[in-house]
């Protein structure tokens, strides 16, 4: 717990040296860096803040405020990218975060987890419901990538239709799930729920955070506006920063944007799979890939259109392939409950592999 | 056993007349059938002798012993078929010792143990464990493939690299595998080897004969470097005479000569209902293609100066991608029978038959 207060105090540092950057003019690849590394601490007080907002409001809107800010610093980078035109990073991103939440944080809590724990058990079932809703979600967002693979040309608006008619069933489905967890099904998930409480008690009981309600959403108001002014940083800058590193912009989105911004829920999902709540830990990595599948993209799809930027869900035929990848390797991982070190590096593995491809893979 | 041994010792006729008939030129076709004939006996021989050493030395260093000797007849062809530039066999070889191991070794272990005992049942956690190994495997050899497919056109270059890149991958896997099944996780393997140990003879007795064994282990190794060299030579002619192609060379009469040993081992373990052996021989043997040789033959191709890479044919990634799913979803229940044998040689012998007749493409197969 202390070493992620220093991380989410520390690293705050970069914010006024981000700034800093920017106004003196220390180079694009100053400003990229400096204002990655600040976005960190404002996600895990954005997630804070969150948590926090939702305890004192109770489980129902506090499981949909979840719902909505779980990935916000996600959503904040990429609604300001697609902002600035940079369709290709953004729809990279969305392909990214799904891959890096399944193979990257659920690898890293199997490997950290298991380096403690001979063996960790996790609840299979919800395991399984997230991973149909997994397979759902990639189905429904590489299809349109299929529908242009496997035919011989198809009009722009053709596609531009078929994302949309896409994401409204992907938000359609999003909703069911949420009614599925916290209304009709809602004993699935108790033990995580639980967990969740007993987690967050010990730190300080949640009966004395009451009063604290409008100060927790001034820090959620704050840190969205202030993650919202990192990634017009980071975002400036991202184009040049890359191409100065020799990075391709498919590398770009897919891998170090979610870094950034999903880096607070990694923390989280192994520091808990450290203290053997395997059941937590797997929800969070499925949660927040699911949480980019059903809601992220399908917002992003009709932001886009909009706000008349082309942002359709026609990948690179080869982030299908990954999405496709990960999707089975962790749901085949995740299905039997239980998890070991071996598996965590294999998911590390799969992740690494995937990575080298996308670096090495001329666009 | 004793029909086992007696087969093999016929065999073993084969290595002189092999080299008879490379030095007399009794046409290459001669050759490459008796060397591959004679490469049986002496893989069989290898593979005892390694276990045999593997007694002596201990669980620990014997499991590396067998982790590197397992398949060292497969290795020591390719790297022969590598060295002479035969690098599309060499790649095809590589799929096709996974597909085999997975499909033709399972399914006939499968089949002949399924024939005796009407249900056998063997350790699925061990499986499940081997069958996520191998999806990673499958999805890492066959990485460079899909990026070369779903790219406008990448650079020889870049391949190498990315080839590279992943073969260094899958070893550390390779040996973090061993260290989960050898240290910290051994308890999970416990059945498969208490299995295998009343077979092999006293200890102590085989003590006696380390030096023995660590003879036969080098003679072997040597000989059967010696009938890769008249293999591989003779390869190319000869299966153009029979009409074959490069392909289907590489993917089916290859990992036939380099597995006869495992096949044996499999189908004999498999008929005394020790089926946790037999599976493991089969799952393992097809890991250790994936996670050690192929990485071994792309380092070493580099090293040579020969462009291996991980870029296959198309087709061979659709088929290893259902040789995976198929073991996988016919092994994690822990169960077999005939049935499922039959199945996984049928879908052996489909891929066979689409391999054959599967047009060779601008110097890919």
């Amino acid at each position: 717990m202390s070493i992620k207060n220093i991380i989410s105090l520390g690293l705050l540092a970069f914010i006024p040296i981000s700034i800093a950057a920017r106004y003196l003019e220390w180079g694009s690849l100053t400003i990229f860096i400096t204002s990655g590394i600040a976005i960190v601490p404002l996600a895990i007080w954005l997630s804070t803040a969150t948590e926090e907002v939702a305890i004192v409001t109770g489980s129902s809107i506090g499981a949909l405020l979840n719902a909505v800010f779980g990935n916000a610093t996600e959503l904040i980078i990429a609604l300001v990218a697609l902002k600035a035109g940079l369709v290709d990073i953004v729809k990279a991103s969305i392909t990214g975060s799904i891959i890096s939440n399944l193979l990257l944080a659920m690898g890293l809590a199997m490997l950290l987890g298991g380096l403690r724990y001979k063996e960790q058990d996790f609840q299979p079932v919800v395991a399984r419901v997230n991973g149909s809703s997994m397979t759902l979600a990639a189905i429904a967002i590489i299809l349109p990538t299929l529908v242009i693979e496997t035919s011989s040309g198809i009009e722009p608006l053709a596609i531009k239709n078929l994302s949309i008619a896409a994401a409204v069933v992907l938000i359609v489905v999003y909703g069911m799930t949420l009614l599925f967890s916290l209304k009709t099904h809602s004993y699935l998930y108790d033990v995580g729920l639980v967990d969740l409480e007993n987690e967050a008690q010990p730190e300080s009981e949640s009966s004395t955070h009451k009063p604290n309600l409008w100060l927790w959403v001034g820090v959620l108001a704050a840190a969205t506006l202030a993650v919202a002014y990192e990634s017009e940083l980071f975002v400036g800058q991202v184009e040049e920063a890359t191409a100065g590193l020799g990075l391709t912009p498919l590398f770009t989105g897919v891998v170090l944007l979610p870094l950034v911004g999903g880096a607070a829920e990694y923390v989280t999902a192994v520091r808990v799979a450290v203290k053997n709540n395997m059941d937590l830990s797997v929800s969070i990595a499925m949660g927040s890939s699911l949480l980019v599948a059903l809601f992220m993209a399908p917002v992003l799809v009709i932001v886009g259109t909009a706000i008349g930027q082309p942002m359709d869900l026609d990948f690179n035929p080869f982030e299908a392939v990954a999405v496709a990848i990960a999707v089975l390797v962790a749901n085949l991982i995740s299905l039997d409950g239980r998890s070991n070190w071996l598996e965590g590096t294999l998911l590390l593995a799969t992740y690494t592999v995937l990575g080298l491809a996308f670096y090495f893979h001329p666009v | 056993m004793s029909g086992k041994n007696i087969l093999f010792s016929v065999l073993l006729l084969f290595v002189p007349v092999s080299i008879a008939a490379h030095i007399l030129e009794w046409g290459e076709l001669t050759v490459f059938i008796t060397a591959g004939l004679a490469i049986l006996p002496l893989a069989a021989w290898m593979g005892s002798a390694t276990e045999e050493l593997a007694v002596v030395v201990g669980p620990t260093l014997g499991g590396l012993l067998n982790a590197t000797f397992g398949n060292a007849t497969e290795l020591i062809i390719a790297i022969v078929a590598l060295n002479a530039g035969l690098v599309d066999v060499v790649k095809a070889s590589i799929t096709g010792s996974i597909i085999g191991n997975l499909l033709l070794v399972m399914g006939l272990s499968m089949l002949l143990g399924g024939l005796r005992y009407k249900e056998q049942e063997f350790q699925p956690v061990v499986a499940r464990v081997n069958a996520s190994l191998m999806n990673l495997a499958a999805i890492a050899i066959l990485i460079p493939t899909a990026v070369d497919f779903t790219s406008s056109g990448i650079s020889e270059v870049t391949i190498q690299h990315l080839s590279i890149a992943i073969a260094i991958v899958l070893m550390a896997v390779y040996v973090m595998t061993l260290v989960f099944s050898m240290k910290t996780h051994v308890y999970l393997y416990d059945a498969g080897v208490a299995a295998s140990e009343p077979t092999l003879d006293d200890a102590e007795e085989a003590q006696s004969k380390l030096w023995v064994w660590v003879g036969v282990l080098l003679g072997a190794t040597i000989l059967v470097a010696v009938e890769s060299e008249l293999l591989v030579d003779a390869l190319e002619v000869a299966t153009s005479q029979l009409g074959l192609t490069a392909l289907f060379t590489g993917v089916v009469l290859v990992p036939i000569i380099g597995n006869a040993a495992e096949h044996a081992t499999a189908v004999t373990v498999a008929m005394k209902n020790k089926m946790d052996l037999s599976v493991s021989v089969a799952l393992g043997s097809s890991l250790q293609i994936a996670l050690f040789v192929a990485p071994v033959l792309v380092i070493t191709g580099w090293i040579l100066g020969q462009p291996m890479d991980l870029n296959f044919n198309p087709f061979e990634l659709v088929a290893v991608a259902v040789s995976v799913l198929i073991a996988n979803s016919i092994s994690s229940d822990g169960r077999s029978n005939w049935l499922e044998g039959t199945l996984l040689l049928a879908a052996y012998a489909v891929l066979g038959l689409a391999f054959y007749f599967h047009p060779v493409i601008d110097g890919i197969g």
